[in-house]
């Protein structure tokens, strides 16, 4: 099934404790699409802290040897707020798509919901 | 119906409030147009920014072929976008993303002009009605942008001057993510950010930001101005003649540069008489086609006042040989 960012945004609102969704170009910052809560001021504020903490992650070579290309899946951070969940929209050369969302604590699950997030986020780009 | 310049979002305010239709021209440079419709933005191009047709063919995410065929079949009846998609070419959510992309990379340059603007009632964009943009949105959108940009090494002079990578590395090691990379390994020391982001139909913003990034972390500096006329006008500089402000029609662009931006480098469109001597090039103190700030502009004034010397037969100062000045300065001492 093709969706549209609405149809996205309700499906990975359907995940288990999903308190609020993002779909955030994470190379601008810029946030295509959101759903439910978030944790900062507003949705276009945590598109840009989804941006931020993005660039870290990629543009730190953590856990890679010099010279090796590294692909990151998902960022997860757990903090007292809730667990956030960043996907990269992944498949091509110039992916530029992340999926965050934002799990209570009590009742989200971590690994499913990134299963969940991963199969919405092969739905996103056509083949 | 057309309004004097001023500042362009309060002109703006005022007719997204009316909930207009049509497409607004911005008139100064670097130029462009915004679509809107009842009121909301749908649409936004300017030629310092990269266009729906440059991220998706630029790219590789499209083959140029396909991009004109659904430009063909959908220009006429403004519905590109819905081609694109109901050929199963792009996901309903590339689209919408490209689209706002584009939309967001122009309002960036656009949204802080002082500018007269004009409204061609009734027009839509050729892509189509894919997203709506609250006025308000894109004007804080921008303003966080500038504010990134500022917040990430302040030197505005890396948007518009070309790209210049240091030839040795001060440490020992780095790490670029894909688009860094990408601007590296297609920076040529001619292409300024702009260029880069539309050889690449990477997103605007996105180059912008990174290559001040770079320049904070001692990787690239700023070389010659140029590239793209419209490249500086939107930092505040002042006004400039620019020839390559016209826009397409409605919007959309064929594609059609697409292989020839990836090819050559694009030209330097330098106003007649406005090259700087050779030596103020190496003293930094070019006064070339794109001044960018205030401070800038008395530079620019001190490089054109050499003419009136040159007007005689005696040797302008810029290139004044070094003999020469030996002579004097003997001349001088032996007083």
């Amino acid at each position: 099934m093709v969706f549209d960012t609405e149809g996205c945004l309700r499906q990975i609102m359907a995940i288990r404790g999903a308190l609020g969704a993002n779909l955030v170009d994470f190379t601008s910052g810029l946030s295509v699409g959101a759903a439910g809560r978030t944790p900062s001021e507003d949705h276009h504020v945590t598109a840009a802290g989804v941006s931020n903490v993005a660039h870290s992650a990629l543009s730190t070579a953590a856990f890679v040897s010099t010279g090796q290309v590294n692909h990151v899946d998902d960022i997860v951070v757990s903090a007292e707020n809730g667990y956030h969940l960043i996907h990269f929209v992944g498949g091509r050369p110039h992916a530029r798509m992340a999926l965050y969302v934002w799990l209570d604590r009590a009742l989200g699950n971590l690994a499913m919901a990134q299963r969940h997030l991963r199969s919405t986020a092969a739905e996103l780009v056509a083949g | 119906m057309s309004q004097p310049s001023r500042h362009l979002r309060d002109t703006l305010e005022t007719w997204c409030a009316m909930g207009v239709t049509g497409a607004i021209r911005v008139l100064a440079p670097p130029g462009g147009t915004l679509y809107v419709a009842d009121g909301w933005i749908t649409y936004a191009e300017c030629p310092s920014a990269c266009g729906v047709d440059r991220l998706l063919t630029a790219s590789g995410r499209l083959p140029v072929a396909s991009w004109r065929e659904a430009v063909a079949a959908g220009r006429a009846s403004h519905r590109v976008g819905e081609r694109l998609v109901q050929g199963g070419l792009l996901t309903p959510v590339e689209l919408e993303a490209t689209v706002l992309s584009a939309l967001h990379g122009a309002a960036l340059f656009l949204l802080c002009l002082d500018s007269a603007i004009r409204l061609d009632m009734g027009e839509t964009p050729a892509i189509g009605p894919v997203v709506r943009v609250d006025l308000r949105d894109a004007c804080a959108e921008v303003d966080r942008r500038r504010r990134a940009l500022d917040d990430a090494w302040p030197d505005s002079r890396m948007d518009t001057h070309a790209v210049v990578p240091v030839r040795s590395l001060s440490g020992h090691h780095v790490g670029l993510n894909a688009l860094q990379w990408e601007i590296v390994a297609h920076a040529d020391r001619r292409r300024t950010p702009i260029d880069l982001a539309r050889s690449l139909g990477r997103d605007t913003f996105a180059t912008l930001l990174e290559v001040r990034r770079m320049a904070r972390a001692g990787l690239v500096g700023p070389g010659r101005p140029g590239g793209r006329g419209a490249a500086g006008r939107w930092i505040g500089a002042g006004d400039h003649s620019s020839a390559d402000a016209t826009a397409p029609d409605d919007g959309i662009g064929t594609g059609e540069d697409a292989d020839e931006q990836a090819l050559e480098p694009p030209a330097h469109p330098a106003p007649a008489g406005a090259e700087p001597a050779p030596l103020a090039v190496v003293a930094g103190v070019d006064a070339g086609p794109v001044p960018l700030s205030a401070d800038d502009r008395p530079l620019a004034r001190r490089t054109a006042s050499p003419v009136r010397w040159s007007d005689g037969a005696g040797p302008s100062p810029d290139v004044c040989p070094v003999s020469v000045l030996l002579r004097i300065r003997d001349g001088l001492a032996a007083l």
